[in-house]
């Protein structure tokens, strides 16, 4: 008897136990496959959306291509930059791991800066480049809507069609990659925009400086002259290159920088060591940091921005061509606030120009002034150098003040009168 | 009696003097300002401005463009060479401008006062103060970090970009060299200047698979000074990847395509490629 009492709850205990346990792994179950078909539905929205997207943009490229009216042709053109960067959106928001080509999103990104280039520059709408580049988005567009049709239309199953929570299933990521093999890349139509998102070369150049130069060069920077333990690298893959690494030690703390095997010229340099307790002067160090670049050569600059971080000072400093700063062209210089030693240097954006844009009929102050908003409060105006939508140096008008409390700076082309950015001050 | 007398007498001289102190020592020091300066020698230049009516925005204690102008405008009315720098002559003209300024007239009451009603500390325990030579602490116009963030964008980006890209360094690369954690934030950098990748930081970040650290949440881990000073030294233009847009680590992929990208250079366990 007793034993039997014995074995019936054990028996109840294992059941207890079993269920329990077969309770929790299913709730666990149900939990993980309902956080699976949310993803799904979240990836097939934005699939959804933007195959919507895709379609209107087709529409607003067919729009343009069918009026020869400026006005009509501009409000097209507006829509088409809207899809676009509504495409562009819904693409950021689908599986990005599937492929390295991102055919897709360069498309849209090559159209959205394409017709905002045209729009700001009153493109006529019967040009034949227009037309032609027109021609191919409207046909690589309508490449597009197939290859998203075609992973929409998958017959869709119980088992979930974009991930089980864990990993892409095949079905999505084959379909997403057939899509951007089937695309290309925009690189046929390069010639019709010139894309200044870059202004580092790919080329390689030739070799022109030995790695003792290149250590020399760096030393010269750190104010070392015993570097004969110092070593340098070269690398010719990547921008900038061909350059050499150098590495080294000094008393103060180990160096690394980067030299042009082609120029010479200090691309980056850092030195790392403690950063002890702030006690220097930051104007002195800002007097300093132009100092250190006038030693390492770069003699015209202007001080365009300061700020501090932890004790580290950073400024930035534009090179002056011809009496005139270039906004999109800096030399960054950190300085430790412990001692006022420079730690650290940067080129950051396009190389400036060699000499001054031309301009061959800049407009009058007064119409330059005209292109500026009323509630826009101009504190200052100068003349800079700044690069236009097509990658161009140009000559302009910078304009720098307050929208309501808020520093704004405006950029207009002294030529055509255009604006060709805002930035927002600090 | 006569003793009462002469203690009373003394207590209200010393009050008198006390109370007296705050204009003649609370008056500018040695040092230069320029933009980016800080601490209470900029909370009495943006003061004394205010009370002539060259400066309209906060009292903060921080040399920004708002001050900038203000400087530039008294320099060009009062015939100073106009460079927006507060240099000694500057400092003179603006004192003798405004004989009768002290802190008490700034709304604020005084430089940078907190909620506690004490002076900013900085991360050093020291007070924001003007001896504190170059105001090297707290709070500054450009790249700019406060306590556990940017609280101020940079080169067009904006302090909630900055801190994100410190998350993602920090959940992808803390423990690597500095040199690797910077090659992280120019790796973001170089994506949003590639027309095959989204516009902005966060889309970049937060497409779906793009990042492991999204993905097993050490995002939202808290980044240290050292992942800051990475994004700052990448946005300021240091790229010790030469335009990488992808990584891995070798250790822990076997992701075909990613293999099989040309690479670029190697960085702690990091394999940069293009």
């Amino acid at each position: 008897m007793r034993r039997a009492i014995w074995w019936m709850t054990t028996a109840l205990a294992v059941v207890a136990v079993g269920g329990s346990a077969y309770a929790w792994g299913r709730q666990q179950q149900l939990n993980g496959q309902a956080m699976a078909a949310m993803v799904n539905a979240q990836y097939d929205g934005a699939l959804h959306n933007a195959l919507a997207d895709m379609e209107s943009l087709r529409g607003a490229l067919a729009s343009a291509m069918l009026v020869a009216d400026p006005v009509s042709f501009d409000r097209h053109l507006s829509d088409v930059a809207k899809f676009a960067y509504a495409g562009e959106n819904d693409l950021s928001r689908l599986p990005s791991n599937i492929s390295a080509d991102h055919n897709m999103n360069e498309f849209l990104h090559t159209v959205d800066s394409q017709v905002e280039h045209w729009m700001i520059s009153n493109q006529n709408p019967g040009a034949a480049s227009v037309q032609q580049a027109l021609t191919s988005y409207y046909n690589r567009a309508g490449n597009v809507i197939s290859g998203l049709e075609r992973i929409v239309n998958e017959p869709r199953t119980t088992t979930p069609f974009w991930t089980d929570g864990r990993q892409l299933a095949p079905a999505a990521r084959d379909g997403l990659a057939r899509l951007e093999q089937s695309l290309g890349t925009m690189v046929s139509d390069a010639s019709t925009h010139s894309s200044a998102v870059s202004g580092k070369s790919k080329v390689a150049s030739p070799i022109l400086v030995q790695s003792t130069d290149a250590i020399k060069r760096v030393g010269a920077a750190a104010g070392v002259d015993k570097t004969t333990e110092w070593k340098a690298q070269l690398h010719t893959v990547g921008e900038n290159a061909p350059y050499y690494v150098v590495s080294g030690d000094t008393k103060r703390g180990s160096v690394r920088a980067e030299v042009s095997a082609t120029t010479g010229k200090l691309i980056s340099y850092h030195l790392t060591r403690p950063i002890g307790v702030a006690k220097y002067d930051f104007a002195q160090a800002a007097t300093d940091a132009q100092a250190w670049l006038a030693h390492q050569g770069y003699h015209q600059v202007v001080r365009a921005d300061a700020g501090n971080t932890d004790g580290i000072a950073r400024f930035a400093y534009q090179p002056v061509i011809s009496g005139l700063p270039v906004l999109d062209s800096s030399f960054n210089v950190v300085v430790a606030l412990d001692n006022g030693q420079v730690i650290g240097f940067y080129e950051q954006g396009k190389l400036p120009p060699t000499s001054l844009p031309k301009v061959t009929k800049a407009l009058p102050a007064n119409a330059l002034r005209a292109k500026l908003g009323p509630k826009f409060h101009t504190q200052s105006e100068r003349k800079v150098i700044v690069e236009n939508p097509n990658g161009n140096w140009v000559q302009a008008m910078a304009y720098e003040g307050v929208l309501g409390d808020e520093p704004y700076r405006v950029i207009i082309d002294l030529q055509t009168g255009h604006e060709l950015r805002v930035d927002r001050l600090g | 009696m006569n003793l009462g007398k002469w203690i009373a007498f003394t207590v209200l001289t010393c009050a008198l003097t006390i109370t007296s102190l705050p204009s003649q020592v609370k008056a500018f020091t040695a040092r230069n300002l320029i933009y980016g300066s800080e601490g209470y020698d900029v909370n009495e230049l943006q003061g004394r401005l205010h009370l002539l009516g060259y400066y309209w925005g906060k009292n903060d204690g921080i040399f920004g463009w708002k001050t900038y102008w203000a400087v530039r405008t008294f320099q060009y009315n009062f015939g100073l060479p106009v460079t927006g720098d507060v240099d000694m002559a500057t400092k003179q003209a603006l004192v003798k401008a405004t004989p009768n300024w002290n802190y008490h007239m700034d709304s604020n009451g005084g430089p940078n006062m907190d909620s506690n009603g004490g002076t900013n500390m900085d991360s050093n325990g020291g007070t924001n103060s003007g001896s504190n030579a170059g105001g090297a602490s707290g709070l500054s116009p450009a790249t700019v970090v406060a306590g556990d963030g940017f609280s101020h964008g940079s080169a067009g980006l904006s302090a909630s970009d900055l801190n994100l890209m410190a998350h993602v360094v920090y959940g992808e690369a803390r423990g690597e060299p500095f040199e690797g954690q910077v090659a992280i934030a120019a790796v973001i950098l170089n994506r949003l200047h590639d027309p095959k990748f989204p516009k902005t930081i966060p889309a970049i970040v937060y497409a779906p698979g793009a990042f492991d650290c999204v993905n097993d949440g050490q995002i939202n881990l808290q980044p240290n000074a050292e992942a800051r000073r990475a994004v700052a030294d990448a946005v300021a233009g240091w790229d010790p990847t030469h335009g990488a847009l992808f990584y891995f680590n070798p250790a822990k992929t076997n992701n075909a395509w990613m293999w099989a990208r040309p690479e670029i250079m190697t960085i702690g366990h990091h394999i940069f490629t293009d």
